[in-house]
């Protein structure tokens, strides 16, 4: 529409993406591959879920859950439901945060940030035991891409563009996010349903690049609250220049939990934040728009064009899960190459591992990659003349 | 006094599979009862666990494609006790229990009470036939929370 959103519209819409982040975060972590970490990458897989989790590590189970009820909630008291809400709407939201409903929330928070900094100081008493999943978890050099501040530290909404190589090294900085198709390619492969994006001035396949948690940690200069800075200088001395193994998606995840309730709890403590002016409305104004977000999983990019009537006549989306197709499908023949050795027989603990790598990116995917002993996998080993030589196969 | 825990289970975007969250909404103007909840959802998850054991009761309200159209069953839950085929998106009602037991140490008295819809394809609203059960279900979830 072409209008000016009033900053406490967008402020709202902050907290209630980061809210979204701490509940997507919890998920993954918590319920999708906390398992993994606890109970063992060769465990049953009947075993290897949250209900697994629950028997054994009751606590940390527990506290996922407060944590994914926060998110949840957070975005239920701003909205009034959980999902699919019409509560961001064309010029704001369509609603102010009332003070009683600011209070509600900051209540929840000392709880919450406990709960991130014990998972957080736990997590990294662990990270050695997986040396081998580090070293090879979609360890490989790419680009990251990322939204962020003018002075270049986190932002998940309204931010622009920055792309880093695996030194750290940045490639392109302050970019515009509606100009996307300038510098991002859209390929197809012959053997997906999904569109396989990589940065232009790179060339395909070569430009592939990364979103998400990793990538968000990679890119900046410094987070913007003072817990999660703390914990984003220590995670940096992993790697001098970008920290390259996915694996290390699950720290990043963490530090982006306890950056969230931060963010939150700044954004709370602005007396505007509870202005009723929220909404500016118009006509359409403009045929076409791009709006870009950083979702949890990574940078969003929605593109639309509408008629007169403001009915839409294209889409394009390029979600997160997309920006990282070529990185997943490296990661996995990575973690293939490493983990199937000639002659070995490929074990439940390989398959999973082929499973955890995709994980690790958390993409649409990732729940069903970890449906309770259920997940469908077909691995095959094929020599240079195209035979199977090898493949075992879970219905 | 005992608390009522009412969970509507569904999708309204999938015409009939949102008969639970309807007669939810339906109890939540009618009922003024603070010792019933009543929250709606798309899939039981783990989240709703501790919800789940703060109750002495809990309700749950889905549809069914099985029982023939219209019909209105109540089934009483008890928590499972080994691994159903289920994602972690999405409990069944018994390994909602067990999450609530093995993590907050208390599984309430459960029901299940379904209402069969004919139409599940996308679009909103529920057919006629879905339409004319729910009496029954609200009639149902009633007794069972022993609302006057």
């Amino acid at each position: 529409m072409a209008v000016r959103v009033p900053e406490t519209a967008i402020n709202l819409r902050r907290i209630a993406n980061l809210a979204q982040t701490i509940q997507s975060h919890a998920l993954s972590f918590f319920y999708l591959s906390s398992p993994d970490l606890l109970l063992g990458m060769d465990s049953k897989p009947s075993e290897r879920n949250i209900l697994g989790l629950m028997k054994d590590h009751p606590k940390l189970a527990r506290d996922g859950v407060a944590l994914r009820r926060l998110g949840q909630e957070i975005v239920e008291i701003l909205s009034g439901k959980r999902l699919n809400s019409s509560w961001i709407v064309p010029g704001g939201v369509n609603a102010p945060l009332t003070e009683d409903a600011r209070d509600k929330i900051r209540t929840r928070i000392p709880e919450a940030m406990s709960i991130a900094q014990q998972t957080l100081d736990w997590y990294k008493t662990v990270l050695e035991k997986y040396r081998e999943e580090i070293r090879t978890f979609a360890n490989f050099p790419s680009l990251f891409m990322s939204l962020v501040t003018p002075n270049g530290e986190l932002e998940y909404y309204h931010g622009r563009l920055r792309v880093v190589d695996s030194t750290g090294t940045i490639v392109d900085d302050q970019l515009d996010p509606t100009l996307y198709p300038n510098y991002i390619g859209e390929s197809v492969l012959p053997y997906s349903y999904l569109k396989a994006p990589y940065y232009k001035s790179r060339g395909f396949p070569k430009g592939v690049y990364r979103v998400g948690p990793l990538a968000r940690l990679n890119v900046i200069d410094r987070t913007g609250t003072p817990r999660a800075e703390e914990e984003w200088v220590e995670y940096r001395t992993l790697r001098r220049q970008a920290i390259l193994s996915n694996f290390h998606n699950h720290y990043a995840r963490l530090i982006e939990v306890l950056y969230s309730i931060e963010r939150i709890q700044q954004l709370l403590e602005d007396p505007n934040i509870t202005s009723t002016r929220v909404r500016v409305t118009a006509g359409a104004n403009t045929a076409e728009g791009v709006g870009v977000t950083e979702a949890p999983r990574g940078t969003l990019i929605h593109h639309y064009k509408t008629n007169d009537d403001g009915l839409i006549t294209w889409v394009n989306l390029i979600v997160a899960t997309g920006h990282n197709n070529l990185a997943m499908n490296h990661g996995v023949l990575q973690v293939a190459k490493h983990f199937i050795n000639n002659g070995q027989p490929i074990t439940e603990g390989i398959l999973n591992r082929v499973e955890a790598v995709i994980r690790t990116f958390d993409p649409c995917l990732s729940c069903s990659t970890h449906a309770i002993g259920k997940m469908p996998l077909d691995i095959r080993i094929i020599d240079n003349n195209g035979q199977v030589v090898s493949q075992l196969k879970r219905d | 006094m005992h608390s009522v825990l009412i969970i509507g289970i569904g999708n309204t975007l999938r015409r009939d599979d949102g008969v639970g969250i309807v007669a939810a909404q339906n109890l939540s103007k009618a009922v003024g009862d603070p010792q019933i909840r009543i929250i709606c959802c798309q899939q039981l998850t783990p989240d709703l666990a501790k919800d789940v054991s703060e109750a002495d009761r809990v309700i749950m309200i889905d549809a069914d494609q099985e029982n023939g159209p219209g019909k209105v069953t109540v089934q009483e839950i008890m928590p499972g006790n080994h691994a159903l085929n289920s994602f972690t998106h999405d409990l069944e009602p018994e390994m909602l229990l067990v999450c609530a037991r093995e993590l907050y140490g208390k599984s309430p008295d459960a029901f299940l009470v379904t209402g069969t819809g004919e139409s599940f394809g996308f679009g909103e609203g529920l057919s006629r036939l879905a339409t004319s059960a729910l009496p029954e279900i609200l009639r149902r979830v009633i007794d069972l929370a022993q609302i006057e």
